[in-house]
């Protein structure tokens, strides 16, 4: 049985839906990330399941029970909210102590259990201090102690790095992760970054006005995006409409630009997606017969560092490719107008709906 | 250095219709009554120089208080004063708080149009409306009358001429001042607090209790200050509401001055008045300085 279920949920505020028909299991123990724009209902979701909201249609369980008409104070789920919400008139110590005092938890277990939540954020020594004296940093990691220490069965995380700077978010990333499969608590996050989704969830949905548009590992949702919003969301992708040339069952020979190749696509329209570091810039060296080459002229060079990423177009068709800067001359021997030969393999080609 | 002169005004301000008139109060405490016009000679003149003052002061300038001290009366209103003030303050602020509370949560676009439905009755003459409390509590007015029609009760509750007449008329009176000030506190504060307590198991109630309450306690100050100075020293309410046995401040202050035509008493009065309010002023300070600590 999954921890969490939500069948067909939907939401609305005035006219606007919300959250519209969305369905998804998180299983215990599971990382889980809501993705998506602002707006797209994943905020509006979460609070659902805190009980900050009730469906307008469907049901949320909660290892089967379902949870319509609990109220938030007594559902074993904590949140820790954007914002941190920590209490300004209480020190760390009573923040983090709230919620089991609430419970009615023994006076000296819970001086232990809030110890080891401050040690489980390395935040020991700030007990007396009071919040308005502590770094956003900090503050973070007190709203965490604060959401863990009543040990919910599932941690709602609403942009919990959104408040911080970039090298903080990065560390806190992996604190995070490490701190969730320490604590084998199943975690959702609310996040609109998707390299913070990516690199922290197990499993991710990506929404989009109120509709889940796919669920599925990193991995899968990045090199098997079903529709076209899931392929441009997450990461980088060159979509072409393209011409179909002709159709044998499921296989069709397509045409873009100047080259013709064959894909397995369902009956109906579809679209092709090619992420821009699976397309090879081509130095002397002959290229594999099974790629498709074209030429193509550098528009515009975009030097990172680890990777240059190019604006080429080929035959009037723009496309973006990422260079991986393997060897140290790579970068420095392009130059904007260059005559370049790149390719592809038509199996590395995605087939999206549209 | 520009913005100087813009500074000179609220002080230039205070000066003269402040600091000013409350010398010449002062002043008048340390005069002696007289059958004249004005009915008072000044102990103190000021070409004397300071350093007589002191001598005048020992020599009869105190006068004035000593009667006030030894006089049970003053000192018996005060107290009656200071009771009934708190009392109804006490009153305005549970009847204050869940109103200002619920304009703070009430949507954005609705919030002004409720604080004016606040403020709006008091833009009429507050003589008329204390004249219509009379007729609202008096024992044949609307209020007994309609609760004998009901049959809730047999004879008309005591209502008017009285201490709880005063405590009711002062709520009335004071409301907005505790409203406004409770409201700009509550209307700052970020409502995901409350929320993060009802998620951490607290109820709605517990909630408010815990967390919410607890951050206002500056709009409180603010309103007990600001209703509680006021009443201290109300003369109209006790006067039309109160019975002739109540005793409050602002009344003898007023009998003192206009039928025994004693200014000096009647400024000396004043005067304790004022030192009596600094008083709970000062303690009120120090908690709040204590609570940003």
């Amino acid at each position: 049985m999954p921890l969490v279920s939500i069948e067909h949920v939907s939401k609305s505020f005035g006219t606007v839906r919300a959250v519209d028909d969305v369905s998804l299991t998180i299983g215990e123990g599971e990382f889980f990330a809501l993705l998506g724009p602002s707006g797209c209902g994943k905020t509006t979701l979460m609070r659902m399941i805190a009980g900050f909201g009730a469906p307008d249609q469907g049901r949320i369980l909660l290892q089967g029970r379902d949870l319509a008409g609990v109220p938030p104070h007594n559902r074993p789920v904590n949140m820790m909210f954007q914002s941190y919400a920590l209490f300004p008139h209480l020190n760390v110590f009573d923040n983090v102590a709230f919620g089991l005092r609430e419970e009615g938890v023994a006076k000296a277990d819970i001086f232990a259990r809030v110890e080891e939540a401050l040690r489980l954020v390395q935040m020991q020594g700030f007990a007396r201090r009071k919040p308005d004296a502590l770094s956003g940093g900090q503050k973070q990691r007190v709203a965490l102690a604060r959401a863990v220490v009543k040990r919910p069965k599932l941690l709602l995380l609403d942009e919990p790095l959104a408040a911080l700077d970039r090298r903080l978010r990065e560390e806190t990333q992996e604190e995070l992760k490490r701190l969730q499969q320490t604590l084998g608590i199943a975690f959702l996050v609310v996040t609109h970054d998707q390299d913070e989704a990516m690199m922290m969830a197990d499993r991710i949905a990506v929404m989009e006005k109120g509709c889940v548009l796919q669920i599925g590992a990193p991995a899968t949702l990045y090199e098997e995006p079903k529709s076209r919003a899931v392929a441009k969301f997450i990461g980088d992708a060159n979509v072409f409409d393209p011409e179909i040339r002709a159709r044998i069952d499921d296989r069709a020979l397509v045409h873009i630009g100047v080259a013709n190749f064959e894909v397995t696509a369902p009956p109906g329209a579809f679209a092709l997606g090619l992420r821009p570091e699976k397309i090879r810039v081509l130095e002397q060296e002959r290229a594999d017969p099974d790629l498709i080459t074209l030429d193509a002229t550098i528009d515009h060079i975009l030097y990172r560092g680890d990777v240059t990423d190019l604006r080429v177009i080929t035959n009037g068709l723009p496309l973006r490719v990422s260079m991986l800067n393997a060897t140290r001359h790579k970068a420095l021997r392009l130059s904007r107008g260059d005559a370049i030969r790149i390719a592809f393999d038509p199996a590395d080609v995605m087939v999206l709906s549209v | 250095m520009r913005a100087r002169p813009v500074i000179l005004i609220p002080f230039i301000w205070l000066g003269l219709f402040f600091l000013a008139p409350l010398l010449i109060v002062v002043r008048l405490a340390f005069s002696e009554s007289a059958q004249a016009r004005p009915p008072y000679r000044p102990v103190f003149s000021w070409s004397d120089g300071f350093a007589t003052w002191i001598d005048k002061i020992q020599a009869f300038g105190l006068d004035n208080f000593e009667l006030l001290l030894s006089e049970p009366l003053y000192g018996d209103a005060l107290l009656s004063s200071v009771r009934l003030a708190a009392l109804g303050t006490a009153l305005v602020l549970v009847l204050a708080y869940p109103i200002a509370y619920a304009i703070a949560k009430a949507p954005r676009d609705k919030r002004l149009f409720l604080l004016t439905l606040i403020v709006v009755p008091f833009w009429t003459s507050f003589l008329i409306r204390i004249y219509a409390w009379i007729a609202l509590l008096k024992p044949e007015g609307l209020i007994n009358h309609m609760l004998m029609q009901m049959g809730w009760i047999r004879a008309p509750l005591p209502l008017f001429g009285n201490d709880l007449a005063i405590v009711i008329g002062i709520a009335y009176s004071y409301l907005p001042f505790m409203v406004l000030p409770l409201y700009a506190t509550l209307e700052k504060l970020d409502w995901s607090l409350e929320e993060a307590a009802r998620d951490l198991g607290a109820t709605r109630m517990r909630a408010f209790w815990r967390v919410t309450f607890p951050q206002t306690h500056r709009g409180i100050i603010a309103g007990i200050l600001l209703v509680f100075v006021p009443a201290l020293g109300e003369f109209i309410i006790p006067d039309l509401l109160g019975g002739s046995d109540t005793l409050m401040i602002g009344k003898v202050l007023w009998s003192e001055f206009f039928n025994n035509r004693d200014w000096p008493l009647a400024a000396a009065i004043a005067v304790a008045l004022l030192i009596a309010m600094a008083v709970p002023l000062a303690i009120l300070r120090n908690v709040e300085t204590e609570g940003t600590r």
